[in-house]
C-alpha cells in the first residue's frame, strides 16, 4: 500500500515535467522520421515493385523534393508510363499523362487514392500530411517490447483529416531509424503496415533503402519501393516544380 | 356405349342451325384466342428480335463470376479457342467478342465518366444492328484507329461532336494508367440507340491496346438461329466450351431486368386473356343450356322409355364434346390463317416505334404450338364444364313433367 502511495506520488510530482519532456522526444524522433528521406532539397531514383493478384509491374522514377512541402516525382520506365509525373506544391496536387499532354489537378479527396495503382496513397508519396504537423505523438510499451527500439503511438490532431485511427512507429534506438510502421482504423484494427529495411549508405546518410507496404485488407497486394541512389542537399534547377515542368517529357 | 355416341353425333346434324350456331360461337372463340396468343407472341417475339439485336445478343459468354461482379480482370483468356468452337455449332448464328471498361473522359475544361465498350466492328454487324445505330457521322472503321464512336450522352457532356478530339484516362489490366486521345468518328442517336449512358465504342483492338489486355476478352456475345431457343442453346454452347471458367447465360439472365419487366406485362396479357377464355365459356354455356332446355320434351321420351340418368348425362356431353372439337377444328384453320397472314403482313402502328437502329412499324403476329393447344384446351374444357349443368338438368327430368312441358 506504501509503496503504491509513493509510486503514484512521485508520478504526480514528477509527470508535467517528464510529459513535456517526452513531447519533446518524441517530436524530435517524429522529424527525424518525416525528414528521413528528405532534407532541404534533395533527388532520388527510386524502384517502385507493385504485386497484385492481377498483375506486377515496376515502375522506375526520379523523386525531387524540396523541403517537406514540395515534391516532382517522372516516372521512366516502363515504356507505357514513362514521362507520367507528379507535382505537388504546397496543398495542390497534379498528374501529368504524356500521351495525352494532360495536366490533371488531384481533388483533395484523391489524397488518401492509390499512386499509380499502388499500395501508397498520393499523400504517402507526396507528404502532405506529417507526421509533426498532422500527429499527437506518445511512447507506448508493446506487450513484449524489444529494448532496442523506441515505439511511439500516434494520434490524429482534431483538425487533421486523416484515414488513420493510430499508427505505431518502431525506431532503433540505435541509429533512430524506422523499423515499421503501422496503420490502423478509426476502430482500431490493423489497416497496413510497412517495413523499412536494407538500411545502406545514400547520399552521404544511413538510411532503409527498402520500403514495404502491405495493405491488410487487400489479399496478395505488397509494394516495395526500393531507393537506387539519392543525393541531398544539392542544387535544383529553380523551375523544377512547376507545372511546367511536369510537361516536359524529356528527362533531365 | 356406342349407341350414345351414334345418338350424340346424329343429334348435332338433326338440328344443323343450332349445332351451327354453337359451334361458331366456339370456333370464333378459338380463334380469337388463338390470335391473342400469337399477336402477343410475336410482339414479344419482334420486341426480343429488337432489344437482342441491337446491343446484347441471345446469350453471352463471360468468364465465370463477371455477371455478378463485372472487373476488368475477370477475362475469357482465349477467345479465339472459343470462336473455334462457336463456329462448329450449328445453332450459332454470329458471335462477336468485345472489351469493357470504365473510363474518365475529357475534353475541353469538361470532365465525364465514360465506358469504354470495344467490338470487332466486322463481327458486330453479322451479331447486332449496333452500326445502324449511328445518327451522324460514320460507325467504327474495319480497322483499328483513334476514331470512336461516342453515345449521344457522351457527346453532350463534352459538348463535342464529329471529328472533335477528346481524352480517356482509365486503368491498364497491367496495372498502368491507361491514357489516350481519340477522335469523335461518329455520334449514336440519342433516340433510337441502345446505349443510353455515356458510351465509348472503338475497336476492339484499339480498346484492348488501351486497356492494355492483351487478345483478352470481356463477353462473347452470340446470335443463335432461333431467339426462341436461347436457353437451350445457351446451355449447348457451355457444354460444347467445356470450360468450367467460362459461363454462357441467354438473353433472359443477362437482360433480367427486361425479362423480369416482360415476364410481368405477359402477366397483364394472362388477366386479358383469361376475360377472353369467359367470354367464350359463357358463350358456350348459353348455346348448350339453349339447345337442352329446347329438347326437354325429348329427354322427357327417352327416360319414359326407361333410359337410364347416366346415359341421358353421357350422350348430352359426347354431344357437346364432338361438338366442341368439330368446332376447334374450324377455329384452329380460321386462327392459324388469321395469324399466318398476320405474321407476314402485320398491322400496322400509326407511329412507330424505334429502338436500337430498328424501326418497330407492324405489330406482327406469330404461328406458335400455343395457338393451337391453349385454345383447344380452352374450348373443350369450357364446353365440358358448362356442358354438366344442363345434363344433369336433363338427366333428372321427370317424364312426366318433361312430356307435359311445351
Amino acid at each position: 500500500m506504501r509503496k503504491a502511495l509513493l509510486l503514484l506520488l512521485s508520478f504526480c510530482a514528477a509527470s508535467p515535467l517528464a510529459a513535456a519532456e517526452i513531447r519533446a522526444e518524441v517530436r524530435e524522433l517524429l522529424d527525424r522520421v518525416d525528414r528521413l528521406y528528405r532534407s532541404d532539397r534533395s533527388r532520388a531514383a527510386m524502384e517502385m515493385e507493385i504485386v497484385t493478384p492481377e498483375w506486377s509491374r515496376t515502375l522506375v522514377m526520379d523523386f525531387w523534393t524540396e523541403g517537406l512541402d514540395k515534391t516532382f516525382i517522372r516516372v521512366k520506365s516502363p515504356a507505357r508510363d514513362a514521362g507520367s509525373a507528379t507535382l505537388r506544391k504546397g496543398n495542390e496536387m497534379w498528374n501529368y499523362f504524356p500521351k495525352i499532354n494532360k495536366v490533371m489537378k488531384v481533388p483533395p479527396s484523391m489524397m488518401m487514392g492509390s499512386w499509380m495503382g499502388s499500395d501508397f496513397t498520393n499523400d504517402d508519396l507526396v507528404k502532405e500530411s506529417t507526421l509533426i504537423n498532422d500527429y499527437d505523438g506518445d511512447f507506448f510499451s508493446p506487450e513484449k517490447p524489444d529494448p532496442a527500439l523506441y515505439y511511439i503511438r500516434l494520434k490524429p490532431k482534431k483538425e487533421t483529416v486523416s484515414l488513420w485511427g493510430a499508427i505505431e512507429l518502431e525506431i532503433r534506438k540505435e541509429d533512430l531509424l524506422p523499423v515499421n510502421e503501422r496503420y490502423y482504423d478509426e476502430k482500431g484494427r490493423l489497416q497496413r503496415t510497412m517495413e523499412f529495411s536494407d538500411i545502406a549508405e545514400l547520399g552521404g546518410r544511413n538510411m532503409p533503402r527498402l520500403m514495404r507496404m502491405v495493405p491488410v485488407s487487400k489479399k496478395g497486394h505488397v509494394t516495395t519501393i526500393r531507393y537506387l541512389d539519392a543525393e541531398f542537399d544539392l542544387d535544383l534547377p529553380a523551375d523544377t516544380f512547376t507545372l511546367r515542368n511536369l510537361q516536359r517529357v524529356k528527362m533531365r | 356405349m356406342k349407341l350414345i355416341f351414334r345418338m350424340a353425333l346424329r343429334n348435332v346434324f338433326r338440328n344443323r342451325r343450332r349445332s351451327l350456331l354453337t359451334g361458331l360461337m366456339m370456333a370464333g372463340g378459338y380463334a380469337l384466342f388463338a390470335l391473342t396468343l400469337g399477336m402477343s407472341g410475336g410482339t414479344y417475339g419482334s420486341i426480343i428480335d429488337m432489344f437482342t439485336r441491337s446491343r446484347t445478343g441471345h446469350a453471352q459468354v463471360h468468364a465465370a463470376g463477371y455477371l455478378d461482379k463485372p472487373s476488368l480482370y475477370k477475362t475469357i483468356d482465349d477467345p479465339e479457342r472459343a470462336g473455334r468452337v462457336l463456329d462448329g455449332l450449328d445453332a450459332v448464328e454470329a458471335w462477336a467478342p468485345r472489351v469493357y471498361a470504365a473510363s474518365l473522359a475529357f475534353a475541353g475544361t469538361k470532365t465525364v465518366g465514360a465506358q469504354v465498350m470495344g467490338l470487332d466492328p466486322a463481327r458486330e454487324a453479322r451479331a447486332t444492328r449496333i452500326a445502324t445505330q449511328v445518327s451522324s457521322g460514320t460507325f467504327l472503321s474495319a480497322s483499328p484507329s483513334a476514331g470512336v464512336v461516342i453515345s449521344a450522352r457522351l457527346a453532350s457532356a463534352l459538348a463535342i461532336g464529329v471529328g472533335d478530339e477528346f481524352s480517356l484516362i482509365g486503368q491498364g489490366a497491367d496495372g498502368s494508367i491507361a491514357n489516350d486521345n481519340f477522335t469523335v468518328a461518329g455520334v449514336l442517336s440519342a433516340s433510337e440507340s441502345a446505349f443510353d449512358g455515356p458510351w465509348c465504342l472503338m475497336h476492339i483492338d484499339k480498346a484492348r491496346e488501351f486497356m492494355a489486355l492483351g487478345g483478352r476478352a470481356h463477353e462473347i456475345v452470340l446470335v443463335f438461329t432461333d431467339y426462341r431457343e436461347a436457353r437451350e442453346d445457351a446451355a449447348l454452347v457451355s457444354a460444347a466450351l467445356a470450360d468450367p471458367g467460362l459461363d454462357a447465360q441467354p438473353w433472359q439472365v443477362t437482360e433480367k431486368e427486361f425479362y423480369q419487366a416482360m415476364l410481368l406485362d405477359r402477366k397483364g396479357g394472362d388477366i386479358t386473356n383469361l376475360i377472353i377464355m369467359a367470354i367464350v365459356a359463357v358463350g358456350v354455356l348459353n348455346t348448350v343450356l339453349m339447345a337442352v332446355l329446347e329438347r326437354t320434351r325429348e329427354y322427357g321420351v327417352l327416360k319414359a322409355m326407361g333410359t337410364r340418368p347416366f346415359s341421358i348425362f353421357g350422350l348430352i356431353m359426347t354431344e357437346v364434346f364432338l361438338l366442341a372439337l368439330m368446332s376447334s377444328a374450324a377455329g384452329a384453320l380460321a386462327g392459324a390463317g388469321l395469324n399466318h397472314w398476320l405474321s407476314v403482313s402485320g398491322i400496322p402502328i400509326p407511329e412507330p416505334i424505334s429502338y436500337g437502329g430498328v424501326k418497330f412499324t407492324h405489330m406482327l403476329s406469330a404461328v406458335t404450338v400455343e395457338t393451337f393447344t391453349r385454345p383447344l384446351a380452352t374450348v373443350v374444357a369450357a364446353a365440358l364444364l358448362v356442358g354438366i349443368f344442363p345434363a344433369i338438368k336433363a338427366a333428372r327430368v321427370t317424364p312426366v313433367k318433361a312430356l307435359g312441358s311445351r
